[in-house]
Order: C-alpha cells, then sequence, then structure tokens
C-alpha cells in the first residue's frame, strides 16, 4: 500500500500515529491523519497548524450533542475527571498497545490512491492524502472548529 | 448553559438516531470511566476481590475483562 507513498506522505502516516497517541487514542482517524499531513506538509494545512487541529480532535465514540439530548453534559464530566484524574484521562485507550487504522481512515488511504491515479500521478503525495481526508465529515468538522472552511482548502489543492 | 446543551435543544428527543447515538456514547463513556476507576484502584492497590464487589460483578468477569495478565501489564509504563 505505501510503496507508492512519496517520503512526505509516509512522514503524515507516522506523523499521525504520533497525534494518535499524543491524545491517548486508540485509533488511526481521519482527523489524526489531518494532523499528520500538517506536521509533514505545513503549507497544506495552513494557516492551520498541527497543533491547532491536534488540540480540535475530540475523543472518538463520544457524541457530545446527543448526551446533552439526555441531560449529561460531556464537557462537565471530563472538567471533572481530569481534575482528579489528569489531562486526558478519559481519553479512549490503552495507549501502551497496538495503534489501529480506523475503517475511515483505511478508505481514505484507498481514496488516496485513486485521486493520484485520476490526475496521473505517479506517486502519492500528502496532497493526494488531504485530498481525500477532506470528504471525512470528522476532518471538516475538525477544520470548521479551527475557524477555517474545508471546502476552500480542497479548493486550493 | 453549555454549547452541547444549547444544540441538543434543537433535537427532538424522539429521533432515533440522536438517541441511539446518545447510548452508545454513554456506553463509550462507561467503559472508559470503568478503565480510569479499576487502574486507579489497582495503583492504590485493592484486590480484584474488591474491585468487583465495589462494581458488583464477579470478580472473573472484572479480571477477564481488566487483568489482561502478563502481557498488558509488561507493556504498561
Amino acid at each position: 500500500m505505501f510503496t507508492r507513498f512519496v517520503q512526505s506522505a509516509r512522514t503524515a502516516v507516522v506523523e499521525a500515529q504520533a497525534a494518535t497517541r499524543a491524545l491517548g487514542h486508540d485509533s488511526v482517524t481521519p482527523s489524526h491523519m489531518l494532523v499528520g499531513v500538517a506536521r509533514a506538509e505545513p503549507e497544506l494545512t495552513s494557516p492551520l497548524t498541527a497543533e491547532q487541529l491536534q488540540s480540535a480532535i475530540r475523543a472518538p465514540g463520544i457524541d457530545r450533542r446527543a448526551l446533552a439530548s439526555i441531560g449529561i453534559d460531556y464537557d462537565a464530566v471530563e472538567r471533572e475527571v481530569e481534575a482528579s484524574f489528569g489531562p486526558g484521562a478519559l481519553a479512549s485507550g490503552r495507549t501502551c498497545g497496538q495503534l489501529a487504522f480506523a475503517p475511515e481512515s483505511k478508505k481514505a488511504l484507498e481514496l488516496a490512491l485513486r485521486e493520484a491515479q485520476d490526475r496521473e500521478d505517479e506517486h502519492i503525495g500528502p496532497e493526494h492524502l488531504l485530498l481525500a481526508l477532506l470528504d471525512d465529515h470528522d476532518v471538516a468538522e475538525v477544520i470548521r472548529r479551527c475557524g477555517a472552511d474545508p471546502k476552500e482548502m480542497k479548493d486550493r489543492l | 448553559m453549555t454549547e452541547a446543551t444549547k444544540l441538543a435543544e434543537k433535537v427532538s428527543s424522539k429521533d432515533p438516531a440522536v438517541g441511539l447515538k446518545a447510548v452508545a456514547s454513554l456506553r463509550t463513556l462507561l467503559e472508559r470511566l470503568e478503565r480510569l476507576q479499576v487502574e486507579n484502584a489497582r495503583e492504590q492497590g485493592w484486590s480484584w476481590q474488591q474491585i468487583a464487589a465495589a462494581l458488583d460483578v464477579s470478580k472473573q468477569a472484572v479480571h477477564k475483562k481488566h487483568g489482561g495478565g502478563g502481557l498488558l501489564s509488561r507493556r504498561r509504563k
């Protein structure tokens, strides 16, 4: 799969795993891949930095809006738990274990391959990866949370 | 009122998509809280027996779920 990836695209994947670990999550989602791309090729996501994007990622598996609909304020729970157990205490998983790529991330990698084929590019670069990632709902949400427009980012590519 | 609560007001609570998502999110939250609390109890020297009693489950169940055995504990920092 990665044989046609240029070096910076490989770096993006490695950085995505590092971001996932740093956040204490156990699955590399497209949002983590977005952070990886921003680390590997900062101008692609500019003016948004990798740090900004990383801090906009929410723990997977928790839908705050849905919880709020039954009267649970997840932010309040997180605040209380972190006050006792430290930052990231409620993050998803065993950070010491093996990281898995989320199915959406695998899909994005395949999509990146297709983007490259469509453009008749021989190699897969971080720009193809980003193009594929921008189709992901959560990725768009992370970008919006940082105050940018995912569509605009896509148009620039 | 938080942003999330305000958002929720716009959503009908009869919408199954929201209701089911809430259940799934609650389950995720529960699992994370349980892991955190069990780890904390172990670090404070609680036995599996004590933890199981507090969680109202069998000792076997809690050990199977959180015990992990040699491999996991070795991997831990």
